[in-house]
């Protein structure tokens, strides 16, 4: 899995929607779809990106595929919002400060 | 106050109002050695990074209004890879700063998209 991938998979709101439709659980194509609002065909090419990406997986049981999350895929997210989510406010104080220096 | 704002998983919002006018808000934004400086990262244009640390370019700038980023962080390579920043005029010379790392990028990408076939396809 490539961490780019990723960050490729999730720029997309209709992906996003469909990993947001994962969370709370399991569904098949069909439970997938619901709510989505666009076309099966183009329901399918998300999912493959998704799946390219290792954001989701999928089983097969009888007639039916199901998808799940693969939680696992998201860790380049996680990484860098960690480190974001402490970086920005603190160079924002920073700027503050500066600001404040350019004021004298 | 300064508040990071959480709402969707896929982007950072630092919002917070300083005590300056835009004007002088848009200069330490887009001056190379300010920017530098409270952005703790070296102008890209240098071609020197260092190791570890962050780089960034100017690829947008209205003035007063909204600056983008082009961001590299050598530890970090495929995070987003542009942060805006959006300003707003204020009563009493203050200015509203509205930072954004993540969910930009990606209406600029859709935006660039229109008229050539997704990037993601390729994926």
């Amino acid at each position: 899995m490539n961490e780019s991938e990723v960050f490729r998979a999730l720029a997309d709101p209709t992906r996003r929607a469909v990993l947001e439709r994962l969370t709370d659980g399991e569904k098949n194509a069909t439970e997938l779809r619901q709510g989505l609002r666009i076309w099966q065909p183009a329901v399918s090419q998300h999912v493959a990106v998704l799946r390219g990406a290792g954001l989701i997986e999928e089983t097969r049981r009888g007639r039916h595929v199901h998808y799940r999350l693969a939680p696992e895929g998201l860790a380049p997210v996680f990484d860098w919002l960690e480190r974001y989510r402490a970086y920005w406010p603190a160079r924002v104080e920073r700027l503050k400060t500066l600001l404040k220096e350019m004021d004298r | 106050m300064t508040y990071v704002k959480d709402e969707t998983a896929y982007e950072i919002v630092v919002e917070c109002e300083m005590e300056a006018a835009p004007e002088t808000v848009w200069r330490a934004l887009t001056d190379e050695n300010l920017a530098a400086d409270w952005l703790g990262a070296q102008p890209a244009s240098e071609g020197k990074e260092a190791p570890g640390s962050p780089s960034y370019s100017i690829v947008e700038a209205k003035p007063y209004s909204r600056v983008r980023y082009a961001w590299h962080d050598p530890d970090c390579p495929d995070a987003p890879p542009i942060v805006t920043v959006e300003l707003e005029r204020l009563a009493g010379g203050r200015t509203r700063f509205r930072l954004t790392h993540g969910e930009a990028v990606m209406r600029v990408m859709q935006t660039a998209n229109t008229n050539t076939p997704p990037l993601a396809l390729a994926a």
